[in-house]
């Protein structure tokens, strides 16, 4: 299953985020988790690989999901995706 | 000899260079291994990623006792890369298919993942090849048995260290009592190594390119952090005069120091806001450790300048965002909307050459034509003032119609935002900078429309004696300590009061000694300057009185010459000689 997010980190996925992202990917040994942008699609228990897609804030990242616990592991990394985790809340 | 590179991290350091010669230059030959070996290879591999994972994280965990937080952040991080998957699944099939050996293999892995990050469009993402190379650099050590830290150098004396880059790992360990000072060639900034030079104090010039070429080891050199110029055997004049100065700015600094997020209060209560100007990001987080609780100016222009295309709102919404989040939401920042055209010239505007460009078309008297230009700007400020305590701020008004026109886009913009929806300060502070004598003379009018204003004095004083700032032999008219000049600025100090508005100064003379304590005594309520006065006009500030220092400026307001009034300043302020 897959899913499209925004990201909403101000600063992009700079190594915090992609650090929990991989972190998380990691608690499901059995899943295959990728993260795809602009048609590179790329593993998501690699923090290489999650840098190296070079995401922006605003940019759209599909998050694709297959294997055991889909639904859990696409909520929590989806989460992640779309958390503003460096910046501040919007006071408008 | 004397090179010049960017100053990454200030102080003033001498000593003798110690070239730091690189654990295994890339590019050098690959190690074959027989098809037979690859089992042992492979084994050998693991092996050193798991002692390098021990001693990385014996180092991080040593970072955070210290209470060296945000270096032993960047260990974790490293941590994660030493048992990234990519990286170890390169590695592998490098020994496994290629044939290489371990060493061979990492560094295989090491070149095309730094090739990928460098890449990238992102500056600081680009700058993590750096992180990965230092990890590589770490295995490599492990593999072939050598420390990948700096060797003894057997010297006594605080050597300079030269290296093409220094990872992390070695900015980390180093010692500032055997380690005066760093340059590298390459690096920004904001690459780790800066940033831990930074915060552990020792004074560092980076990205010097292939000008250290000569250099053999063991040089006299001095390192000046701040200026980012490196002195090669220096001359005994040049050697005393930064030893004097070296040993003059460490004394201070210790001073100066110990007011790092202490109040800007004057003895009677008065409270002001010192805050910094600044030209990028970059300068942000720069300005920060250096003790401004703001920012007080943002020259835009350089998101503009040095390229071909404009930048997009995105791009410049960015930069915004990033240096509210520097700062923390609740620390004003006054971006200054594009101050374009005359000498700042932009070749994609396709700008006629001028015969005044001081005199000329620039600034607001460009956006007030240039609507597309102005309302890109000005959407990508207030979209990015939901996210801290933005302000916008028009350079070059001369006119209220000039300011009602721009205030009119700001309205328009916010319009428009709220039809799509996208979230910013609704209640967001726009002002203007008093640069031109027509509106310091008009200032009571503009106090009642403008929610503030920030005095420019370089402009205001050469406007104010029609003396070219740029021609040297005109500096004694340029000099805002000219009575005619503090007439204006009281007037527009005193006119911004009346109607309740705050009112700041944006040029050199914020944070000049002799100017601090008449700009106190006149009322100013937010100093802006360069980030490296900040420390200094703080110590000074909290030595003064408030109400003597009104006092002391209504009587300097009665002198006739700058001289007179330096002279009377320092016979009774002796506290700016600090």
């Amino acid at each position: 299953m897959q899913q499209t997010f925004t990201i909403a980190n101000l600063l992009g996925l700079h190594v915090r985020p992609a650090k929990q992202i991989v972190e998380a990917a990691k608690k499901y040994p059995n899943t295959q988790v990728f993260v795809e942008k602009d048609g590179k699609k790329n593993s998501a228990k690699s923090l290489v690989n999650v840098l190296t897609l070079g995401a922006k804030h605003g940019d759209a990242v599909t998050l694709i999901v297959e294997g055991e616990q889909e639904a859990a592991a696409l909520a929590e990394i989806g989460a992640i995706l779309s958390a503003n985790i460096d910046g501040h809340g919007a006071k408008a | 000899m004397k090179i010049r590179g960017i100053g990454a991290s200030p102080g003033i350091a001498l000593g003798r260079v110690l070239l730091m010669e690189e654990a295994s230059p890339e590019g050098a030959a690959a190690a074959s291994i027989e098809a037979s070996a690859a089992p042992a290879e492979l084994a050998r591999l693991r092996e050193a990623i798991g002692q390098a994972a021990a001693e990385v994280a014996a180092l991080r965990d040593e970072l955070k006792e210290k209470g060296r937080e945000h270096e032993s952040e960047i260990f974790d991080g490293h941590l994660m890369l030493l048992e990234d998957e990519e990286l170890v699944d390169r590695a592998k099939q490098a020994i496994e298919e290629d044939l290489l050996s371990a060493e061979s293999a990492v560094a295989v892995a090491r070149d095309e993942i730094a090739a990928m990050l460098e890449s990238l469009e992102d500056e600081y993402l680009r700058e993590r090849a750096a992180d990965i190379r230092d990890v590589c650099g770490r295995i490599i050590g492990k593999l072939s048995g050598r420390s990948n830290l700096l060797a003894d150098s057997g010297n006594s004396e605080p050597v300079i260290l030269v290296a093409g880059d220094l990872t992390p790992s070695h900015t980390a360990t180093l010692d500032p009592q055997a380690v005066a000072g760093f340059v590298t060639l390459q690096g920004g900034r904001t690459s780790h190594s800066a940033i831990i030079a930074r915060s552990i104090g020792i004074p560092a010039i980076v990205g010097m390119g292939g000008s250290l070429a000569s250099l053999q080891g063991g040089e006299f050199v001095i390192v000046d952090g701040e200026t980012g110029e490196l002195h090669v055997e220096p001359d005994a004049a040049t050697i005393e005069q930064y030893q004097a100065r070296r040993a003059s700015d460490l004394a201070k600094r210790q001073e100066l120091q110990a007011l790092m997020g202490a109040e800007s209060v004057s003895l009677d209560g008065v409270h002001v806001e010192l805050a910094a100007n600044i030209g990028s990001p970059a300068d942000a987080e720069a300005a920060k450790a250096k003790g401004a609780e703001g920012v007080g100016l943002f020259r835009t222009e350089f998101l503009y300048m040095g390229r071909d295309t404009l930048p997009s709102e995105d791009e410049q919404y960015e930069a915004y965002v990033s240096v509210a989040k520097t700062f923390g939401p609740n620390a004003p920042v006054v971006i200054r909307t594009m101050d374009i055209g005359g000498d700042k010239e932009l070749p994609i505007l396709d700008l006629p050459k001028e015969d005044n460009p001081f005199l000329g078309y620039r600034a607001i008297r460009i956006s007030l034509d240039r609507h597309d230009l102005f309302k890109t700007q000005l959407r990508a400020v207030l979209r990015a003032s939901a996210y801290g305590n933005l302000k916008v701020m028009f350079p070059m008004i001369a006119t209220l119609a000039e300011w009602r026109a721009a205030k009119a886009v700001v309205e328009q913009c916010k319009d428009e935002l709220r039809a799509e929806g996208v979230a910013f300060n609704e209640a967001i502070e726009c002002g203007i900078m008093i640069e031109i004598p027509a509106a310091a003379l008009l200032a009571d009018r503009f106090a009642s429309e403008v929610d503030f204003f920030s005095i420019g004095t370089n402009d205001l004083t050469q406007y104010t004696f029609a003396a070219d700032r740029m021609n040297e032999k005109l500096t004694a008219l340029n000099d805002p300590l000219q009575p005619a000049v503090l007439h204006l600025i009281e007037r527009v100090i005193k006119a911004a009061r009346a109607e309740g508005k705050w009112v700041g100064m944006c040029g050199e003379m914020a944070g000049q000694p002799h100017a601090v304590p008449l700009l106190l005594g006149l009322g100013l309520q937010e100093f802006s300057m360069s980030a490296g006065s900040v420390l200094q006009a703080r110590a000074l500030i909290r030595k003064l009185d408030q109400s003597r220092m009104a006092q002391l400026a209504a009587e300097a307001l009665e002198l006739e010459s700058p001289e007179a009034i330096r002279a009377f300043v320092e016979e009774r302020v002796p506290e700016i000689r600090l």
